[in-house]
C-alpha cells in the first residue's frame, strides 16, 4: 500500500510529537553516524516551527534571537542533551542556553567555515574530541565496526531518500527528510523498506527553495507554495536536497571517512567564501530546471537574510525573498506575495 | 598654575575650543608636534577643526577631559583617516583587518611597509557625523537594514569609499564569529580587494595546545599573504619585535586601566578611557604615536591619582561596563547620572593581554587570539566580567547591548545570571543605538534607577 502524502505528514507530526530518545544532534554539521556508532539513539533536533514554541523560546531568550532558535529553545527538545556545532553565532549561543535550561551542558564542536585542508583536519580533530566526550559522558566505547555499520545504514537511507526525490512533491520530500531526522536509523531504514511511496510530484512552475532550515511547521508554507502553482523541484535548505546529497566512504578508516564526507558535503551558506554553496545551488537549479528561486529566511536569521541580495545576483533567476516568523507561514501577507510572484512568472 | 596643571574636570566642546588658545607653545611643541605619519595636520588639533573639516558633529554634544593628554588622544583618534591616506601616498601597503580585533595588526606592523587598521571602526561614523554622512542609508539599500548591528556602516564605507583608503589586502577572521560581521565580510569580499580568510575556531573552556597549533598555522598563511603584499618576508625575528612593541602599548594601557578603574574619584573619564582601550587593537594606524599618546595619558592619570584629583564625584556608583557603545554620548550620560567605570569588557579583551615573548611568535599570537571573549561561551565572558568586578570593587554591571548584534541576543541573560549568582551584584541591561538622542530620556531614568539601587545597597551595608 503506497504511503499517501497525508500519511507521510501524519507520520512526521506523530514523530515530532512523540519525541523519543534523549539526545539531539543540532545542525547537520554533526554526523549522527558517529553518535549512533556508540549505540546511542540520536535524533536530529528540529525546531517545531510553531507560534507557541517561538513565543515560549522568546521568553527564555530575547526577541532578537532567530525564529528557529527560539522555537527550538521553546520546545520540549531543549530539555534533552544537545550535541551541536558552532555554526552560526545564534545557534552556538542557543546551545549554551539549552544546556543551562536542561542542566546538561550541550556538547559543542567547531564547524569550520573555511575549506582549506587545515580546516578539514581541524574538523576531524573535533570529531575525535566529540567521540572522546561521548565516551566520557556515556561510559560507552566507539567500536570501528559499529561506526562502519552506522555509516552503511545512513548511506542506505540517504540513497533511498534521494531515489524518491523525483516521485515526491517538494513538500513531501521535506516531510520525508523530517521523518528521517526524527527516527533512529534502524526505524527509518525499516520504514523505507516496508513502504511503497505513491507519486506525489506536482506540475507547476519549477522553483528552487533556499534559505533557513524548514521546520515541521513550515510544511504548511510549502503547501502554500504548491497550491499557488509552484513545483518545488530543488531545495537547498539543510532540510532539503543538501540533507541527503552525499555519501560516506564505507571502505576507509571510518572516522576519517566521516569527517571527509561531512566537511566536503554540499555546504551551508556559512562557509567563507561561500562560492561552493552557490556552485551547488546553481548546478541543482540547472539540472532540475528551476526557473525561479524562493529565498526564505526565518526572522532574525542573518546568514540568509543578509545574503539575499547577493543570492539574487549569484543565482541569476527570478527571485522572491521572504523574511518570516512562524506566525507567517500561511499568513495573508505571505500568501499575497507568493501568489503575486507566481503571476509574474506565468 | 600652568595649563597642564589645571584641576581635572570635564568640560564641554565650546570650553575646550576657548581654552585651546591658552595652551602654551611649550605644550604644543614636543611632545605634541606632528609625527612623520601625519604631515598634513598637527596632531593636537582643536576639536572645532574636526567638526568643521571632517563633519564630526557629535563632538559638539560631548563633554571632554580638560587635559592636553586627552585632547591629544582625541586628535589622534579623529585624524586616523588622514594618517591612512598619507601612508598610502607614501607607498605603504594598507591592510584592512576584519573581526579578530588585536592580533593580525601585530603581524602586519612587524613589517615597516604595512599599515593595518580595522575598517570595522566605521561603526562609529554615523554617530560621530550625526548621520550626516548617509552610511546607514547606503547599508539599508545594500540589504543591511536596522535589524543588523551598527557595524553595517562598515559595508557602506567600503561602498562609498569616502572614509578610508581602500586596503591593498583584507584579512578576515571567520569561524566562531558574530553573524553580522560574517555576512558583512562576505559582501566586502565581492569588491575585488584581495582577501585572505582565516579560521578562528570555537573555544570550549580552555585554550588547548591543539587549537594554538591550528591558529598558529592559520597565522602563518596570513603572514605569507602579508609578506607577498608588502614585498618582504615577515620573519620570526620581525614578529618578535612586533610583539614587544604591542606589549609596550598593552603594558601602558594596563597601568591606565588599573589607575582609572581602581581609583575613586575617577581620574579620567569613561569615554576617553574607552578610546585608550580601543587604541590597543591596531594602534590607530601608528604604533609610535600611539605609544606616545598613551604615555601622555598615563602621566596625566598618575599625576591626578597622586593628588587625589578626579573628574567625577567620589561617591559615583562603580560599575563594570560591558560592550562598547555605538553612541559615545551615552558614556557621558552614564557619568552625569552618577556612574563611574570600575572595569570594562569591550569585546576585545585579547587585545589587552600581554603576548608571551618566549617561544615561537606565531604560537604566542595564536594563544592570545584564542583568549577572545567572543569565540567561546557567554559563561566564559561572564567570568571575565566577574573578575573585573572583583579586581576593581564594582558595585554593579551594565550590559550595553548593541542593537542587532547576534551575540547580544542571548549573552546578556547569561551574564546577568552569572554575575548575580556569583557576586550578588545588580545588573542593568540597556540598548544603545548609533544615535541615542531619542533614547536619552529613558536611558537617564534607567541609569538613575540603577544607581538608586546601588546607593540603597550601600546604605544597607
Amino acid at each position: 500500500m503506497p504511503t499517501s502524502p497525508s500519511t507521510l505528514r501524519d507520520l512526521v507530526i506523530r514523530a515530532v510529537q512523540a519525541g523519543g530518545g534523549k539526545i539531539r544532534s543540532v545542525c547537520s554539521a554533526v554526523p549522527r553516524e558517529l553518535v549512533e556508532g556508540f549505540g546511542l539513539d540520536v535524533r536530529r533536533m528540529l525546531a517545531p516551527g510553531t507560534v507557541a514554541s517561538e513565543s515560549h523560546g522568546e521568553s527564555l531568550s530575547s526577541p532578537s534571537v532567530c525564529a528557529w532558535c527560539k522555537s527550538a529553545l521553546g520546545s520540549a527538545e531543549a530539555g534533552l542533551l544537545w550535541v551541536g556545532a558552532a555554526t552560526c553565532d545564534q545557534m552556538r549561543r542557543s546551545l549554551e542556553l539549552a544546556g543551562r535550561k536542561s542542566g546538561s551542558a550541550a556538547i559543542v564542536i567547531h564547524a569550520p567555515k573555511t575549506r582549506t585542508p587545515e580546516a578539514e583536519e581541524l574538523y576531524r580533530d573535533e570529531l575525535v574530541w566529540l567521540a572522546g566526550e561521548l565516551e566520557r559522558r556515556t561510559g560507552r566505547r566507539l567500536e570501528p565496526d559499529s561506526l562502519r555499520r552506522s555509516i552503511r545504514t545512513r548511506n542506505a537511507i540517504r540513497s533511498k531518500v534521494r531515489s524518491l526525490r523525483s516521485t515526491l512533491s517538494g513538500s513531501d520530500f521535506v516531510a520525508l527528510v523530517h521523518l528521517d531526522a526524527m527516527l533512529p536509523a534502524a526505524e527509518m531504514a525499516a520504514f523505507l523498506e516496508s513502504h511503497a511511496f505513491g507519486h506525489s510530484s506536482r506540475p507547476g512552475l519549477p522553483v528552487m527553495v533556499a534559505g533557513s532550515p524548514l521546520a515541521p511547521g513550515d510544511l504548511r508554507w510549502l503547501d502554500l507554495l504548491e497550491s499557488s502553482g509552484f513545483s518545488l523541484v530543488a531545495d537547498v535548505t539543510c532540510t532539503g536536497d543538501r540533507a541527503v546529497d552525499f555519501d560516506v566512504d564505507e571502505h576507509g578508516e571510518p572516522l576519517e571517512a566521516l569527517s571527509h564526507a561531512y566537511h566536503r558535503r554540499p555546504p551551508c551558506i556559512f562557509i567563507r567564501p561561500n562560492d561552493e554553496f552557490y556552485d551547488y545551488a546553481n548546478d541543482l537549479a540547472r539540472v532540475r530546471g528551476a526557473r525561479a528561486v524562493i529565498w526564505r529566511s526565518v526572522r532574525g536569521c542573518d546568514l540568509y537574510s543578509l545574503e539575499s541580495q547577493r543570492a539574487e545576483a549569484r543565482l541569476g533567476l527570478q527571485f522572491l525573498a521572504l523574511d518570516m516568523s512562524y506566525g507567517d507561514v500561511d499568513s495573508p501577507r505571505v500568501r499575497t506575495r507568493v501568489e503575486a510572484f507566481a503571476e509574474s512568472l506565468r | 598654575m600652568t595649563f597642564a596643571d589645571r584641576p581635572a574636570a570635564k568640560i564641554d566642546f565650546e570650553s575646550w575650543n576657548a581654552e585651546f588658545r591658552n595652551i602654551g607653545t611649550e605644550i604644543k611643541e614636543p611632545p605634541l608636534r606632528p609625527g612623520e605619519n601625519a604631515p598634513e595636520r598637527i596632531v593636537l588639533g582643536t576639536l572645532r577643526c574636526f567638526v568643521e573639516l571632517e563633519g564630526d558633529l557629535r563632538l559638539k554634544s560631548l563633554r571632554f577631559d580638560n587635559s592636553p593628554a586627552a585632547l591629544r588622544l582625541w586628535s589622534f583618534l579623529l585624524s586616523e583617516n588622514d594618517r591612512l591616506a598619507a601612508a598610502k601616498r607614501a607607498g605603504k601597503k594598507i591592510i584592512g583587518t576584519l573581526k579578530d580585533l588585536g592580533t593580525v595588526p601585530v603581524i602586519a606592523y612587524s613589517s615597516s611597509r604595512a599599515v593595518a587598521f580595522y575598517p570595522d571602526g566605521a561603526w562609529w561614523i554615523p554617530c560621530l557625523m550625526e548621520m550626516s554622512e548617509g552610511l546607514l542609508r547606503i547599508a539599508d539599500a545594500a540589504g543591511f537594514g536596522d535589524e543588523v548591528c551598527p557595524v553595517r556602516a562598515t559595508l557602506a564605507a567600503f561602498l562609498n569609499q569616502a572614509h578610508f583608503p581602500m586596503p591593498d589586502l583584507l584579512v578576515g577572521a571567520v569561524g566562531a564569529c558574530c553573524d553580522d560581521m560574517t555576512c558583512l565580510m562576505q559582501r566586502v569580499a565581492d569588491l575585488g580587494i584581495p582577501m585572505v580568510w582565516w579560521e578562528l575556531p570555537y573555544r570550549r573552556e580552555a585554550v588547548t595546545p591543539e587549537l594554538v597549533r591550528f591558529v598558529a598555522r592559520e597565522f602563518d598563511r596570513v603572514r605569507r599573504a602579508l609578506g607577498d603584499v608588502v614585498g618582504e618576508d615577515i620573519t620570526d625575528d620581525m614578529l618578535a619585535a612586533g610583539i614587544r612593541k604591542a606589549n609596550r602599548v598593552r603594558g601602558i594601557l594596563a597601568r591606565i586601566r588599573d589607575l582609572v578603574y581602581g581609583t575613586s574619584p575617577a581620574p579620567f573619564p569613561a569615554l576617553e578611557t574607552q578610546i585608550c582601550e580601543m587604541l590597543a587593537i591596531h594602534y590607530c594606524s601608528d604604533p609610535e604615536q600611539c605609544l606616545a599618546v598613551l604615555t601622555h595619558v598615563l602621566q596625566t592619570v598618575e599625576r591626578r591619582v597622586e593628588r587625589s584629583e578626579g573628574v567625577l564625584p567620589r561617591d559615583n556608583c562603580r560599575v563594570v561596563w560591558v560592550n562598547p557603545v555605538a553612541d559615545l554620548r551615552v558614556m557621558d550620560l552614564f557619568e552625569e547620572m552618577g556612574g563611574a567605570l570600575a572595569g570594562t569588557e569591550y569585546l576585545f579583551r585579547q587585545a589587552l593581554l600581554p603576548i608571551p615573548e618566549s617561544g615561537p611568535p606565531l604560537e604566542a599570537l595564536a594563544e592570545t587570539a584564542l583568549r577572545d571573549p567572543m569565540i567561546g561561551t557567554a559563561r566564559y565572558r561572564a567570568r571575565l566580567i566577574i573578575e573585573e568586578a572583583r579586581r576593581y570593587g564594582a558595585e554593579g554591571v551594565i550590559v550595553s547591548n548593541i542593537p542587532g548584534a547576534s551575540h547580544c541576543a542571548t549573552e546578556g541573560l547569561v551574564i546577568r545570571q552569572e554575575v548575580q549568582r556569583t557576586l550578588d551584584l545588580p545588573v542593568l541591561e540597556i540598548v544603545v543605538p548609533p544615535m541615542a538622542d531619542a533614547s536619552i530620556g529613558q536611558l537617564a531614568t534607567r541609569f538613575e534607577g540603577f544607581f538608586e539601587v546601588i546607593r540603597s545597597r550601600r546604605s544597607h551595608g
